[in-house]
């Protein structure tokens, strides 16, 4: 929980709104209402998106599907409670292009926790039909031991095969 | 075989058609003191119910489906206790039956429809909970002697602080930045519940329900919600109590079966609650253990395996509902 609630950064780059959002994503904030008038091609950063509770849920799934309705949406550095609503939750990321997210790592010699980040498509792949989701491994930045994802991968990245 | 005060014990009788799995769950019941008796078909179990007299069946859910009066009957013959395995997804329960009159303590398990539970100690609590018809306190799941922090809610709003409470808790501990988000995400899901749809007026109805979730409103006295946590060295736990006890096994096992069977939960409403909160808790936890005293109060608590360097999001969580009629 964020004491402080949900914060929004909004930039342009060339003709794509960035906007960004920070903390914490349910009831207190109109996500709704405030992203109403966002113009298209819209890019969404997930990043610091550290809670979101189902009437945050709601407003997302809602302010997604509206801006996806005026255009083009990328969602980008999703957080690992973005993602796990992703694959939980119908029509949560429906209509957008995931372009990043964020995993959770643990170092199989010393046991240090690590956010990856992971690019949709070079990092992990949506899988042909049939086939099974996995997730890369990487090396631990402290000790150089291996970093293995700390979940099952057919459950975290479900949302692919709804793609 | 004698109890403490000397009486001969009732047993409990088990029915499963895998002998593999009879002998772990005969395994499992040890700690119970009450002899066993296993058997594979209905016809067996109702043999068995006839000549020992137990005081607990335990039986799979594919049973309940070949034999429907089995429940009913056992009621009637003096059983007083049934738990019912219905597997790890609640999906293969397509007519969950209602404890059938007579029956004091009953509960729905997802125990891997019996075999083999995830935790070898969850059969033996559910099992010890029921024969003691003592249902409550997140204790039968942690280490004795823990100290849990309390909170007790007189105010809506006062949600946001436990949320914090929890948050600071799990970040001193060391408990690592997955479970925070988990835990709080959790807690904030039970403790909406308890505050929304918890109360219920003349008609039945959860005048609370629809209204916004930001608002802030006094508790009354009866109101009160009350919400604790703490850990071991294996468990952290939240358990959140409400003085209403409307929450039943119908609504439990709709909302648990969105999650726990494996499909996506469905499209959330635009405006209010998503009505997705316990679905989406079952998705979070490791372990949900729902305990529900009707029109007295509900209890939910929420567990999470912390023995792992980091916690791990299961595919699919056990759960446990009980449903105590009278006093537990």
């Amino acid at each position: 929980m964020n004491a402080r609630g949900l914060a929004v950064d909004r930039a342009q780059d060339g003709d794509r709104t960035v906007v960004a959002l920070h903390g914490a994503l349910d009831e207190r904030f109109d996500l709704i209402g405030w992203g109403a008038q966002l113009p298209s091609p819209l890019v969404i950063d997930l990043g610091d998106v550290d809670f979101i509770n189902s009437a945050g849920m709601s407003q997302w799934v809602h302010f997604l599907a509206d801006a996806v309705g005026r255009g083009p949406v990328i969602v980008r550095r999703c957080s690992e409670p973005m993602v796990t609503l992703f694959s939980m939750v119908t029509d949560a990321v429906s209509g957008a292009t995931v372009e990043s997210i964020q995993a959770h790592y643990v170092c199989a010699r010393c046991d240090r926790e690590q956010v990856i980040e992971l690019a949709i498509g070079a990092d992990v792949a949506p899988p042909a039909p049939g086939g099974e989701l996995s997730m890369p491994e990487r090396t631990c930045a402290a000790c150089g031991g291996v970093l293995q994802f700390a979940g099952h991968p057919e459950r975290y990245l479900a949302f692919l095969r709804n793609e | 075989m004698l109890d403490a005060a000397g009486r001969e014990s009732a047993g409990i009788v088990v029915l499963h058609r895998d002998a593999d799995v009879q002998r772990a769950v005969q395994r499992y019941l040890r700690a119970t003191l009450r002899p066993v008796f296993l058997t594979p078909t209905p016809a067996d179990a109702r043999a068995a119910i006839a000549r020992e007299h137990p005081e607990l069946l335990i039986v799979e859910h594919a049973a309940i489906v070949d034999d429907p009066a089995l429940l009913a009957d056992a009621a009637a013959a003096g059983v007083r206790r049934c738990l019912l395995a219905v597997g790890a997804a609640v999906d293969d329960t397509p007519a969950l039956p209602a404890a059938p009159a007579g029956i004091d303590g009953f509960a729905l398990s997802s125990l891997g429809a019996l075999g083999p539970p995830r935790r070898v100690d969850e059969l033996a609590v559910t099992a010890l909970k029921l024969l003691r018809r003592d249902l409550f306190g997140m204790e039968k799941y942690l280490s004795w002697g823990f100290v849990p922090v309390c909170h007790r809610l007189t105010r809506a709003g006062d949600r946001r602080a436990v949320l914090d409470g929890i948050a600071a808790f799990v970040a001193e501990r060391g408990l690592g930045p997955r479970l925070r988000w988990l835990a709080t995400q959790t807690a904030d899901e039970l403790i909406t519940n308890a505050l929304f749809h918890g109360p219920v007026d003349a008609g039945g109805g959860h005048p609370r329900a629809a209204l916004p979730r930001a608002d802030d409103f006094a508790l009354g006295p009866d109101e009160e919600v009350t919400v604790r946590y703490g850990c071991d060295d294996r468990t952290f736990a939240i358990e959140v109590v409400d003085g209403w006890g409307s929450l039943d096994l119908t609504t439990l096992a709709r909302c648990l079966r969105r999650s726990l069977g494996g499909g996506p939960l469905p499209r959330p409403a635009r405006t209010g609650g998503a009505g997705l909160g316990l679905a989406l808790t079952a998705g979070y936890v490791h372990h949900l253990v729902c305990n529900l005293e009707p029109a007295r109060r509900t209890e939910l608590i929420a567990l999470f395996d912390v023995a792992a360097p980091a916690v791990r999001l299961e595919l699919t969580p056990s759960f446990h509902a009980f449903v105590s009629r009278g006093a537990a």
